[in-house]
């Protein structure tokens, strides 16, 4: 890999680690397979790079390379993780209350997209990411009025998935 | 079509306050590790194919029938295609357009499957073919020689081409049941209305 891809490569891990890192979490249950399926994607990223010649936007490109990975990694195994219930959440770090929450919330909303049928799951992850209807119709290569109904039907079932009330 | 902001914000915000940047550090141990894995694999099946064109071999020399030599020349011809085929095939890597659109992604992917389906199929063809030539050998070539189990000769004739065998329709079955997983997996009403994504959506079709 040249020099400018391999400098590239590390902008892309700090400006979308934490996003890929999040993705990889709704196509991996098992927490213990995450870390895998993160390296995997950035292992595709790495070797998609020299060959991407800004046909797209370049975070259009990493969401696709990261998604396409996620589909085969998911297809290849079959297991749906649970919701995790009140106090199962394994992230105790020191801020007590608070970031307990914040971490248990955040456990649900990722089993809860994990178990959305595969269009929705990804539809609601890129918007979850702020990407536009129009970026995540070029990620998916469908229209932006299809993604503004896989996008309101995500809602009604998340809030289903999640237990939450119709406003 | 309108949607309640304020939801997607809260989730957004439960969304992103998540999600630990992934060590990118591991890369490069993590691909000589693929490569290693990678060159085994392809010794490997280079020895076995040519362990099994080597048995072939030595039954064609010692065998007097015309008929059995053309049989075992065209079994051996097909082993080495089938052998250079998935050298080849190899070569190309898994084939998969990574960077391209959800709809082409999961149409490769699914093709990809279907071609491995069809390879296992030309290799178990293959293997019974090498056996249709190879059993009636083996059962002369005991007459004849006066053969023990434990001879060199038997164990040079008969059990490494067996094991080889073996050994191919054990690895072939593995890649059958993954091909076929994958492809029942592919085939999800879910993911399939995913690569149609174009088309109006039905009821639980999105």
């Amino acid at each position: 890999m040249a020099e400018e891809d391999s400098q590239r490569f590390e902008r892309i891990v700090r400006e979308h680690g934490g996003a890929l890192a999040r993705l990889a979490a709704a196509y991996a249950p098992e927490r213990a397979d995450r870390d895998d399926l993160s390296q995997e994607i950035l292992l595709a990223i790495w070797r998609a790079l020299p060959r991407f010649r800004g046909e797209s936007s370049e975070r259009t490109f990493v969401f696709r390379v990261a998604h396409n990975r996620g589909i085969t990694y998911r297809s290849r195994r079959r297991s749906h993780a649970p919701l995790p219930e009140e106090g199962e959440v394994a992230d105790a770090a020191p801020d007590p209350v608070a970031r307990l929450e914040r971490a248990r919330r955040h456990e649900r909303l990722v089993a809860a997209v994990g178990r959305l049928p595969e269009p929705q799951r990804l539809a609601v992850l890129l918007h979850l990411e702020g990407l536009s209807h129009r970026e995540i119709a070029a990620v998916q290569g469908i229209t932006e009025e299809n993604v503004a109904v896989r996008l309101a039907r995500a809602r009604k079932a998340l809030r289903q998935l999640l237990g939450e009330a119709e406003p | 079509m309108s949607e309640p902001r304020d939801e997607w914000e809260r989730w957004q915000e439960d969304w992103q306050g998540g999600g630990v940047t992934p060590d990118a550090r591991q890369l490069p141990a993590r691909l000589r590790r693929e490569r290693r894995r990678m060159l085994l694999a392809v010794a490997a099946e280079a020895a076995l194919a040519l362990a099994a064109c080597a048995g072939i071999a030595a039954a064609l020399v010692h065998t007097p029938r015309g008929f059995d030599r053309r049989w075992g020349i065209a079994v051996l011809l097909m082993l080495a295609a089938s052998w250079a085929i998935a050298t080849w095939q190899r070569r190309r890597g898994d084939g998969l357009p990574l960077a391209a659109a959800t709809d082409g992604f999961v149409a490769v992917a699914r093709r990809r499957c279907r071609r491995q389906l069809r390879a296992v199929r030309l290799a178990w063809l293959l293997a019974a073919l090498e056996l249709a030539f190879l059993v009636p050998w083996w059962i002369d070539g005991y007459r004849v020689h006066g053969l023990h189990p434990g001879s060199p000769l038997t164990w040079f004739a008969w059990w490494v081409p067996a094991a080889a065998i073996a050994g191919l329709l054990a690895g072939t079955l593995g890649v059958w049941r993954r091909a076929r997983a994958e492809l029942e997996q592919l085939d999800r009403p879910e993911v399939v209305s995913s690569a149609a994504g174009r088309a109006t959506p039905g009821p639980g079709r999105l």
